[in-house]
C-alpha cells in the first residue's frame, strides 16, 4: 500500500488529470437527473391501502383533481354565479381536463306541478334574481348540498374540483387552470389540490438544491479558512468535497434515478461528510510539517495514520447510507444512493485525490499552532487529565443523561402527513386551511362497500352511518349512492327517506340516469351496484390524528352496516399512515443494519473492541437524538427517521479518536498518557469537524421543505452530542473497556507495522 | 426499367379514371352528401327489440327494451316513440314516452311501475344532452338530428367514406361532429361527438337489409372517459302499422 501511494504522489498530475477526465463524465451524469415532485412517488412500493386507493381511483374516476376554492362576500350576490359559469367553461375548454364539477355542472332535480325537471343549475347567461333565489332555496334545502358540499355554509365561498388526465403535463395545465379562474373571478381564491402540492414541492427542490448545497459550500468555506487561515489550503479541500458530491450527483444521474424533496439532504450530507475527511487529514499533513517533516514524507505520514480512520469511517458510513436502499420509500432510497455514492467517492478522493494535489501544490507555510502550545490543545490537555482521573464517574453521567433520553423516546409522536411537509406560513398550507375552514375539508376518505347497492336496507345503514361520522367533531359532508338515493326520492315523491323496495331503488335509479350523464353515478357506485364508493370530506390533519379517526370509522362501520357489506378504507390520509408504518420499519431495519454494519467493517479491519466502544458513543447519541424528538416534540417524519443512521455518518471522529489512542498506545504510551496524547491531538480535528459538520448540515434548517429543516435542527444537535460525546464518553469509555486494545492488523503483520504498512 | 407504350397508355386511363372518381367525389358538397344519408329510404313505423349493454372497468349493465316509433321530424311530422323495458326484473315495465316536434321541442313522460305514476319531464335543452339511461348515449342521440340542425362540409373521401363536418347552427350540446358516410350507399358508419373542440365520444355502426330497409344492427358508442355502450337490435317489425293511442299517458302505464 505504501508502495502505491509513493508511486501515486510520483504520477501527481496523472493521478489529477484521471479525475478531472471522471469529474467531466459525472457532469454528464449529473445532467441526466430528472426532478420528480409527484405526491404519488411518496408512496411506498407495497401499501394495501396504497393499493386500494389506486384501484378506487380508476374504477370510480377519482384520479388526479385540483380543488379552487372562491371567496366573495355572497356567492350569491348578482354577476358572481355567472362568473363561475364562465370559469367551468374555460376549464372545461382546456386540453388534458376531463372533468369539471362546479355549482355550474351540478345537477338540480326539481318537481314541480307534476313535471320533473333536471338541469345543470347554471344555464346559458347571467341568472335571473328569481333563478338565483330558486338556486339558493336548492342548495340550502338539498339533502347533501345543504351540507356545504359545493357551497359553504355561509354562503362565501364555492369550490370547483378540476379532475384531469394523469398524462397531462402538470405545470402547464396547473398554470392554464388558475389562468382561467383568476382570469374571469373578480373576488379571492384558494387552491388546495394534487397540483398545489407537486408545484410547491417542485418549487421547494428548484429553490432549496442550488441555495442549500450554495450555503453549505460558502459555511464549510469558512470553516476551512478559520481553521486552516490559509485560503489555499481552504480551497483545496473545498474543491475536493464539491468534486465529490458531482461524482454522487453523476452516479446517481448515470443509474437512472429521479430527485426528490429528500434527496436533496444527500449532497448537503456528503459535502459534511467529506469536509470530516479531509479535515483530519489535512490537520495531520499540517501537523507532520510544523513536525519539521518535509512535504512528501508529511504526505505519506498522513496517510499512513489517519488514512484508516477516513477509509474505516468512508466504508461505515457509505455501508450504512447503503441500508436506506432497502426502503419501501423510492424517495429513501434515491437518498440513500445518492449520499453512499457521494461518501464513497469522498473516501476515493481523499486518499488519493487529495494527496495528488497536496503533492503538486507548494508547501505551506505553518500559520498555526497544531501541537501542544495553542489555547485550544490546553484546554483539550486539560479535559485529558480530567478523563484521566475521573472515567467512571463521566460514564455514570453519560448512563443518567442516557436514560433521562429515554424516556423522552416514548413521547415520540410520528407525523407523515402532507402538512408536515410544508412551513405554516406557506401557501399550500395556507389555502388548504382556507378551504378546511370554508368547506371543512381539503382531502377525503374514502370507503369502498362490498354488497348489494340496490337493498334498501344497506342504502339505510349507509345513510346512517354517514349521519354518525358526521358527527364526529370535524367531519365536514359526505356523498355516496345512499344520500344521493335519499335525494331523488325526496325530489320524485317529496317523502324524506330512502325508496322502500328494491324496485324503487332501481326505478329511480333509472330516472337519475336519464337526467345526466353517463359518469354521473360512476363517482358513487360500479354499473352493477356492487361495488359503491362513501367520500368523506376530511381536513388535513396529523397521521396521528388519522389514525384516531381511522379507529372511529372503521368501530362506527362495524356498528352501522355490520355484515350487510364488506367495507374498507382508503385516501390520501390514509396512505400518509402507510408511510409512517414504512418509515418506522426503514427505521428500525436501517439503523440496526447500519450498526452491525460498523461494527462489523471496524471489527475486522482493528477489533471487534473497539468496534464496541466506538458504537457505544454513536448509540448514545442515536438515543439523545430520539430522545430530544420526544422531549421537544419534533416530528418523527421522513427525514427525522433518517438521524440515526446519518449519525453514524457524522460520528465519524469517534473512529478517528480510537484510531489515534490505538496509535498512541501501540507507541507505548499508558492509556491514561495515550487519551490525554488523542485528545491533545485528535481532539482539535474532532472541534472543527464537528463545528464544519454542523455548519453543513444547519443550511438545512433555510429548506422549505420541513422534513429536511428539523432533520437540519437535529442534525446540528447531533453533531453537538457526538463532539461532545467524543471528547468525554468515549476517551473515558477506552480507559475502562479497552486499555489493551489489539488491532487485527498488527496481529497478522507486526506489532510496528499500520494499517498501510 | 423502361415502360411499355401499352402499359404507360394503360396506367395513364387508370390515372384518368381515378382523377374523374376523386373529382367526382370532391364536386359533392357536405350538404349534398348529407342530403343523400337524410333521403336514404326509411320505415314510416318500426317496432324493435333493443339489448343495451354498458361496459365499464370491467364491468356492464344489461338492459333490454323494447321501441315503437313512428314518424319523421325532418318531413314535418312528429316524431313518437314509446319505449318499454323488458328487463331485468327491477325496472320491466318502466315505459318512456317521447314526442319530438319539427321544430325540435319535445314532450316526454316517464312511467316507474313501483311509484305506480308517470312523471312528465321537462323539455329544456339540457335533458336532450341527458344520458340515455345511464348510457353513452345522450338522448338527442337515440332520438337523431334534424338535417337543418348542422351546416355541413365535405373535408374528402378516404378509402370510401366522405368525412363530414358538421357544425351545428344553434345549440345542440355538441361543438362539432364528424360523419363518416360510406361512399357506396351513404349510410353513416361512424361519428365523431366533439365538446368544446374536444373529442368526447365515438360511435360505429353495422347495418342489415331488413324488409327492403338499411337498419342498424348493431350501435357501438366509446366515450373518451372509458365506458362503452353496445346497441344490439333485433326482431324488427317495419312498416307494420300500430295503433296511434300506443303513444299515450295510458299505454305507457300498461
Amino acid at each position: 500500500m505504501k508502495r502505491f501511494w509513493k508511486w501515486m504522489l510520483d504520477h501527481a498530475w496523472a493521478v489529477i488529470g484521471i479525475f478531472v477526465i471522471l469529474t467531466a463524465f459525472m457532469v454528464l451524469g449529473a445532467r441526466q437527473i430528472r426532478q420528480d415532485a409527484s405526491a404519488g412517488a411518496m408512496n411506498p412500493d407495497h401499501s394495501a391501502i396504497v393499493e386500494l386507493n389506486d384501484r378506487i381511483d380508476k374504477a370510480f374516476n377519482t384520479g388526479r383533481s385540483e380543488i379552487f376554492v372562491l371567496h366573495a362576500p355572497d356567492i350569491y350576490a348578482p354577476g358572481r354565479l355567472d362568473e363561475i359559469r364562465v370559469i367551468t367553461k374555460n376549464l372545461e375548454a382546456i386540453e388534458g381536463v376531463k372533468k369539471v364539477t362546479s355549482l355550474a355542472t351540478t345537477t338540480m332535480m326539481v318537481d314541480k306541478d307534476g313535471v320533473l325537471t333536471t338541469s345543470e343549475m347554471l344555464g346559458e347567461g347571467e341568472p335571473s334574481p328569481e333563478q338565483i333565489a330558486a338556486i339558493r332555496k336548492y342548495i340550502e334545502g338539498n339533502y347533501i348540498l345543504k351540507t356545504g358540499l359545493i357551497v359553504a355554509k355561509d354562503g362565501r365561498s364555492t369550490n370547483i374540483m378540476v379532475e384531469f388526465d394523469d398524462a397531462a403535463d402538470l405545470p402547464t395545465i396547473a398554470t392554464r387552470m388558475e389562468r382561467a379562474v383568476s382570469g374571469s373571478w373578480t373576488g379571492s381564491y384558494d387552491l388546495a389540490g394534487i397540483p398545489t402540492i407537486e408545484s410547491a414541492m417542485l418549487a421547494t427542490i428548484r429553490r432549496d438544491l442550488p441555495l442549500l448545497a450554495g450555503l453549505a459550500i460558502l459555511v464549510i468555506f469558512a470553516l476551512f479558512l478559520l481553521n486552516f487561515r490559509s485560503a489555499l489550503g481552504a480551497l483545496m479541500p473545498l474543491l475536493q468535497i464539491v468534486m465529490a458530491t458531482v461524482w454522487g450527483a453523476g452516479l446517481f444521474g448515470w443509474i437512472g434515478l429521479k430527485f426528490q424533496a429528500l434527496t436533496i439532504i444527500a449532497p448537503i450530507a456528503i459535502l459534511a461528510v467529506g469536509s470530516s475527511f479531509t479535515l483530519h487529514l489535512l490537520g495531520r499533513y499540517f501537523l507532520e510539517l510544523s513536525r519539521g517533516l518535509e512535504k512528501k514524507r508529511a504526505i505519506l505520514r498522513m496517510l499512513e495514520e489517519t488514512g484508516l480512520g477516513v477509509f474505516v469511517s468512508g466504508l461505515a458510513i457509505a455501508a450504512s447510507m447503503t441500508t436506506f436502499l432497502l426502503s419501501d420509500l423510492g424517495m429513501v432510497r434515491g437518498l440513500g444512493a445518492f449520499a453512499a455514492l457521494g461518501v464513497a467517492s469522498s473516501m476515493l478522493m481523499s486518499l488519493s485525490l487529495l494527496p495528488a494535489l497536496l503533492a503538486v501544490l507548494p508547501r505551506p507555510r505553518p500559520r498555526l499552532r497544531l501541537e501542544g502550545d495553542s489555547g485550544l490543545s490546553r484546554r483539550l490537555d486539560g479535559l485529558g487529565l480530567f478523563v484521566g482521573r475521573h472515567p467512571k464517574a463521566i460514564l455514570l453521567v453519560g448512563g443518567a443523561i442516557l436514560l433521562v433520553a429515554s424516556f423522552g423516546i416514548f413521547r415520540i409522536v410520528p407525523n407523515t402527513s402532507l402538512i408536515g411537509f410544508f412551513r405554516s406560513d406557506s401557501s399550500v398550507i395556507k389555502g388548504m386551511r382556507a378551504v378546511d375552514r370554508a368547506f371543512g375539508g381539503s382531502t377525503s376518505v374514502k370507503m369502498l362497500i362490498d354488497g348489494d347497492l340496490q337493498d334498501p336496507g344497506l342504502l339505510k345503514a349507509m345513510l346512517a352511518y354517514q349521519e354518525d361520522v358526521r358527527s364526529i367533531p370535524g367531519m365536514a359532508s359526505s356523498t355516496s349512492i345512499a344520500s344521493l338515493m335519499r335525494t331523488i326520492h325526496e325530489a320524485l315523491t317529496g317523502e324524506k327517506g330512502l325508496p322502500g323496495s328494491r324496485d324503487l331503488v332501481a326505478q329511480e335509479l333509472l330516472v337519475y340516469q336519464s337526467s345526466g350523464t353517463v359518469d354521473d353515478l360512476a363517482t358513487m357506485t360500479n354499473l352493477d351496484y356492487t361495488e359503491g364508493l362513501v367520500t368523506f370530506i376530511v381536513p388535513r390533519m396529523s397521521t396521528h390524528d388519522t389514525e384516531v379517526l381511522f379507529v372511529r370509522l372503521k368501530d362506527l362501520a362495524k356498528r352501522d352496516i355490520g355484515d350487510r357489506a364488506k367495507v374498507s378504507f382508503a385516501g390520501d390520509i390514509l396512505s400518509e399512515t402507510a408511510i409512517e408504518e414504512v418509515i418506522i420499519h426503514d427505521f428500525i431495519i436501517s439503523l440496526t443494519l447500519a450498526l452491525a454494519l460498523v461494527i462489523l467493517i471496524d471489527s475486522l479491519i482493528r477489533s471487534l473492541r473497539a468496534a464496541l466502544v466506538t458504537i457505544s458513543v454513536l448509540m448514545f447519541t442515536i438515543v439523545l437524538q430520539y430522545g430530544i424528538l420526544g422531549i421537544f416534540n419534533l416530528p418523527f417524519n421522513l427525514a427525522t427517521a433518517l438521524a440515526g443512521a446519518l449519525a453514524i455518518g457524522v460520528g465519524d471522529y469517534a473512529i478517528h479518536f480510537t484510531v489515534r489512542y490505538m496509535e498512541e498506545r501501540r507507541g507505548g504510551k499508558s492509556p491514561e498518557a495515550a487519551v490525554r496524547h488523542a485528545l491533545a491531538t485528535s481532539g482539535r480535528s474532532v472541534f472543527f469537524t464537528a463545528l464544519t459538520i454542523g455548519g453543513g448540515f444547519a443550511v438545512m434548517t433555510f429548506s422549505q421543505f420541513m422534513p429536511v429543516a428539523t432533520l437540519g435542527s437535529v442534525m446540528v444537535i447531533t453533531v453537538a452530542i457526538v463532539g461532545l460525546a467524543t471528547l468525554s464518553l468515549l476517551p473515558a469509555a477506552c480507559l475502562v473497556f479497552l486499555r489493551n486494545p489489539i488491532s487485527r492488523m498488527e496481529v497478522e503483520n507486526d506489532a510496528h507495522v499500520s494499517f498501510i504498512g | 426499367m423502361r415502360m411499355s407504350l401499352s402499359s404507360a397508355k394503360a396506367a395513364a386511363a387508370l390515372l384518368g379514371i381515378l382523377s374523374i372518381a376523386r373529382l367526382s367525389a370532391q364536386s359533392l358538397s357536405g350538404q349534398e352528401v348529407m342530403d343523400r344519408y337524410y333521403g336514404t329510404a326509411k320505415p314510416k313505423t318500426s317496432i324493435v327489440t333493443m339489448s343495451m349493454v354498458i361496459s365499464k372497468n370491467g364491468r356492464e349493465l344489461s338492459r333490454t327494451l323494447k321501441t315503437w316509433r313512428s314518424g319523421d321530424s325532418n318531413k314535418g311530422e312528429v316524431e313518437k316513440s314509446m319505449m318499454k323495458f323488458l328487463s331485468p326484473a327491477d325496472i320491466k315495465g318502466s315505459g318512456f314516452l317521447s314526442l319530438k316536434k319539427a321544430d325540435g321541442s319535445t314532450e316526454s313522460l316517464l312511467y316507474l311501475p313501483a311509484l305506480g305514476r308517470v312523471r312528465r319531464l321537462s323539455s329544456g335543452a339540457s335533458d336532450q344532452d341527458s344520458s340515455f339511461f345511464g348510457s353513452d348515449f345522450s338522448n338527442r342521440d337515440i332520438g337523431g338530428f334534424v338535417e337543418s340542425d348542422f351546416d355541413y362540409e365535405n373535408k374528402g373521401l378516404s378509402e370510401g367514406f366522405y368525412r363530414i363536418e358538421a357544425t351545428p347552427r344553434r345549440d345542440l350540446g355538441y361543438s362539432m361532429l364528424v360523419y363518416y358516410i360510406d361512399s357506396s350507399d351513404f349510410l353513416q358508419k361512424k361519428v365523431e361527438y366533439y365538446r368544446a373542440g374536444k373529442l368526447a365520444k365515438t360511435e360505429l355502426l353495422s347495418y342489415a337489409e331488413v324488409q327492403g330497409y338499411r337498419q342498424p344492427l348493431e350501435i357501438l358508442m366509446s366515450s373518451v372517459s372509458g365506458s362503452t355502450t353496445t346497441l344490439k337490435m333485433s326482431e324488427y317489425s317495419l312498416d307494420s302499422g300500430f295503433p296511434e293511442q300506443l303513444f299515450t299517458e295510458r299505454y305507457l302505464k300498461q
